[in-house]
């Protein structure tokens, strides 16, 4: 057991996000237990700890009585520092047990710049980087996540990835091990791999090799053994009400940036917007019963005595029993004080009536996301919504007392031109006149938000070339340049974090040796803008010898075997191909979920259908066949 | 409308936590509790919990004072038990006593001294420490620069202030030598008051200076109002 001292302590910022204790916290007594499975993101710890599928494979790992699951997360730098002088190895939250005695250290993977994180949390472990140099002793690092849908640039430091869905996979992991740990004497760890390998959705990356073409091209991933399989598909739950979700999530003593409870209202988005990997990801559309969140709200909120609860989703307006769950809960907490929210909106009045009925954004403002400036951009990239929607949303917005909205845009969308940009500009400078129309005031402020777009694996976009670091730039340049109305507040990043995104989330296995060197060098919490040195990265392209524009700014050929064909959300490619060429041609797909099937082929791939629950009363579980 | 007043603690579990997530951790036991709390009016209504005084972060208690207001009548045995139960490791409720005057003072205005005891590092030179408690405690003022980062105008700047130390004292600082500890009785008041580690500091600063201050461990055991403890006044 890990001891920490009052002078570590004191000495660092935020001392409670490394001395555990919480309330919901599970202890238990390790030397009873067959399984103790760490669970981590690679971040600080109340970025970790407002992780919702953490929190979901957490209760559930812990219903189990012969495993334990405990949480560890990054320390923040001066604590690292401090660990490091005093030879204190990273250690978990629940009974200060070093990571290196877990069986399992299980990493989701939210987002790229997280990665160097992982390998320095591994060595302030004192556990070995990279997989095939990992000793039978040491736990097996597993990962999970929406990144799983090209693990190739860190497939190198992993035993395996759980692709898809965690809830009942997890459980199948779990009793694998459990098994193969009593029946083992030799403990070797490449013979539970190979079990793994058998359990659906699961992909063990040291049994494939990767072959490139004599340009320096991806070429293909070849299995090493006849009885793996040649692609993973993943993991998806059938009926939402089945699953155990969260009922008694941990209670944190300082503030998380998700400092609520998250009621998790249903599973997948099928809108089709064009650039959105989780849309496609989590397909398809999965419902809970009404019934179901209602009973899972109560817990939650007994157990934890928040007065603040999330209803989440992709999508959470499309819901189709809101109004109704809203008002029962509404009813229900009035007494407690409980404040609902939604965490994103749609652009239509239906959603800022059920924003005002909750009054909790009223504080921070309403936040919509056209994405693109002009009609023309916004229907290459399916956002279904016209101007005239944007409009109608901010007037009914504005007319129930909200001075402040929040603009959410890309640039560097596939077609873009300057004019789609200055669209950006100009749609926002229709917003304040609204405002002055409703209300015959000015004072309105109106923000706008502009991310450079990163095309994703699994998307129509995923052969599209990046915009280069320097396009970005011009382009935050002439929109600068266009804003001049004071009302309107220009928010850009740096355009150097979306490079280096660009280029590991289409990256391959090659990257792993650039990640690496990257780490060495000192890069860590790259997704934080202030520890972020781009130089450092480039750099470790260059000592590498890796060509860093061929994985981003190359518009890659539709027929090129790409490196994350092999861990696949179960969509067909035919698909994603015939949406970038609707997409070039500026052709509108409807949203599946309560029309016909327009053919993404996850629901026939993995026996699956949507569950939607239309009409707010009926219990009739709507099931289409397909 | 009824206020209980509650005598809790702040054990070394929350040694860490804020004063301020200290509060909130109270308000969720009082919810989860199921105890019917009253809240203020608006659009932003928080529990009416009112606290004594604001504890720092490093600092734990067996004297932590709240005044919680509730809208309907429970009654004493049943109010300490459900909120006993709610509570976790990091804090006991010692005793809770109904408010009979609805006109009281707020324990704010009331309070005015706080005992701590400082343990010290093991490895001190306790002959030191002893010498410098006695110059300490016969000089006539003792001048302390007291450094925060500035806030509004000077914010990112360190501000530097001096003030009398001993002005601030109730008492002279006892030194335990058994039991390595500081016992400082600080004097609170309108006109402010200083840290415990503020006095060890002044105490420490001329006569050992390589003293890691990082390593004290600071327990509020009182926390007094004309010398009466504040559930001992209602
Ligand atoms: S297979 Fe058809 S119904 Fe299922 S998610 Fe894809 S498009 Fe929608």
């Amino acid at each position: 057991m890990i001891k920490l001292s009052p002078s570590i302590l004191q000495a660092v910022s935020k001392p409670a996000r490394y001395t555990g204790g919480e309330v919901n916290a599970v202890c238990k007594d390790l030397d009873k237990i067959a399984c103790k499975f760490a669970l981590s993101m690679p971040d600080v710890y109340e970025v970790g700890m407002s992780n919702l599928g953490l929190k979901i494979l957490y209760e559930i790992l812990n219903k189990r009585n012969d495993t334990a699951a405990e949480r560890v997360y990054t320390p923040w730098p001066d604590m690292e520092e401090k660990m490091r002088q005093n030879n204190i190895p990273l250690y978990t939250l629940e009974s200060f047990t070093e990571l290196g005695k877990f069986d399992f250290v299980g990493f989701t993977l939210q987002y790229e710049l997280s990665y160097t994180n992982i390998l320095n949390m591994l060595d302030l472990a004192g556990i070995s980087i990279l997989s095939k140099e990992r000793k039978n002793y040491e736990p097996f690092i597993v990962g999970g996540g929406p990144c799983v849908y090209n693990v190739e640039p860190i497939a190198d430091f992993f035993d395996f990835f759980i692709i898809g869905e965690g809830e009942e996979v997890i459980n199948e992991v779990v009793t694998e091990f459990i098994t193969w740990d009593k029946e083992t004497k030799t403990h070797d760890r490449q013979e539970l791999l190979h079990r793994l390998a058998a359990i659906r959705g699961i992909y063990v990356p040291s049994f494939y090799r990767a072959e490139y073409n004599e340009k320096g091209v991806f070429k293909e991933l070849v299995p090493l053994f006849p009885d793996i399989p040649k692609v993973i598909k993943k993991r998806v739950i059938k009926n939402m009400d089945d699953i155990p979700s969260i009922e008694k999530p941990i209670v944190p003593y300082i503030n998380i940036v998700h400092d609520r409870l998250m009621l998790e209202l249903f599973r997948g988005c099928s809108r089709g917007c064009r650039f959105c990997q989780a849309g496609i990801e989590y397909r398809p559309v999965r419902e809970r019963r009404r019934e179901t969140l209602y009973a899972l709200a109560k817990k939650m909120i007994d157990n934890t005595g928040y007065d603040e609860m999330s209803l989440t989703s992709l999508s959470s307006a499309d819901y189709s029993c809101l109004p109704v769950l809203i008002e029962n809960l509404i009813d229900e907490y009035a007494g407690e004080k409980m404040n609902f929210s939604l965490p994103s909106l749609r652009i239509d009045s239906f959603s800022i009536d059920i924003a005002h009925k909750l009054q909790t954004t009223r504080k921070s403002g309403l936040t919509f996301a056209p994405e693109a400036g002009t009609q023309r951009l916004r229907d290459v990239i399916n956002k279904g919504v016209t101007e005239a929607d944007l409009l109608r949303a901010c007037a009914a917005a504005f007319e129930h007392g909200w001075k402040t909205v929040k603009l959410y845009f890309m640039m560097g969308l596939p077609t873009e031109t300057d004019e789609d940009l200055i669209g950006i500009a100009e749609l926002a400078e229709k917003v304040v006149d609204l405002y002055k129309k409703v209300k015959s005031r000015r004072d309105v402020k109106v923000t706008v938000s502009v991310s450079c777009f990163v095309p994703k694996p699994y998307t129509p976009f995923q052969w599209f070339g990046q915009n280069s670091k320097e396009e970005f730039e011009r382009k935050q340049r002439l929109l600068k340049a266009n804003i001049k109305n004071k009302a309107i507040h220009f928010n850009y990043h740096d355009a150097s974090t979306s490079i280096l995104e660009g280029i590991i989330s289409r990256g391959d296995r090659r990257l792993a040796k650039v990640i690496y060197l990257a780490y060495k060098k000192g890069a860590k919490f790259d997704g934080w803008s202030e520890m972020f040195n781009f130089k450092t990265w480039m750099q470790a392209f260059e000592e590498i010898g890796v060509e860093p524009n061929q994985y981003n700014l190359r518009t890659r050929d539709v027929t090129e075997k790409l490196p994350w064909d092999y861990t696949t959300p179960g969509v067909r490619k035919e698909f994603l191909l015939s949406e970038y060429k609707k997409a070039a041609a500026e052709e509108l797909t409807p949203d599946c979920r309560r029309s016909k099937c327009i053919g993404c082929g996850i629901c026939q791939e993995l026996g699956v259908d949507i569950v939607d629950w239309k009409g707010n009363n009926d219990d009739d579980i709507s099931r289409r066949d397909n | 409308m009824m206020i209980y007043r509650v005598e809790i603690t702040k054990n070394e579990q929350l040694r860490y936590i804020s004063h301020l997530d200290y509060a909130n951790l109270l308000q969720r036991c009082i919810r989860r509790a199921k105890l019917p709390a009253a809240y203020s009016e608006g659009f932003n209504p928080h529990m009416k919990v009112s606290f004594a005084s604001a504890l720092a972060l490093g600092i734990t208690t067996d004297a932590e004072y709240a005044d919680i207001e509730l809208t309907k009548d429970v009654c004493q045995p049943e109010f300490f038990s459900r909120l006993s139960e709610s509570l976790p490791e990091g804090i006991n409720l010692l005793r809770a006593k109904k408010l009979v005057d609805r006109h009281h003072k707020s324990m704010n205005a009331l309070v005015d001294m706080a005992v701590y005891k400082v343990i010290l590092p093991a490895d001190i030179d306790k002959r030191k420490f002893t010498e410098a408690v006695r110059k300490f405690n016969n000089a006539l003022v003792v001048v302390f620069v007291r450094e925060r980062m500035g806030k509004k105008a000077q914010k990112g700047r360190m501000v530097k202030k001096e003030i009398d130390i001993k002005k601030f004292l109730a008492a002279d600082p006892q030194y335990d030598n058994k039991e390595n500890s500081l016992l400082l009785k600080l004097r609170v008041s309108s006109e402010g008051t200083v840290k415990p580690s503020e006095v060890t500091k002044a105490i420490c600063s001329e006569y050992i200076p390589d003293f890691n201050y990082d390593d004290i461990l600071i327990n509020r055991t009182e926390l007094l109002a004309a010398g009466k403890n504040l559930l001992d006044i209602v």
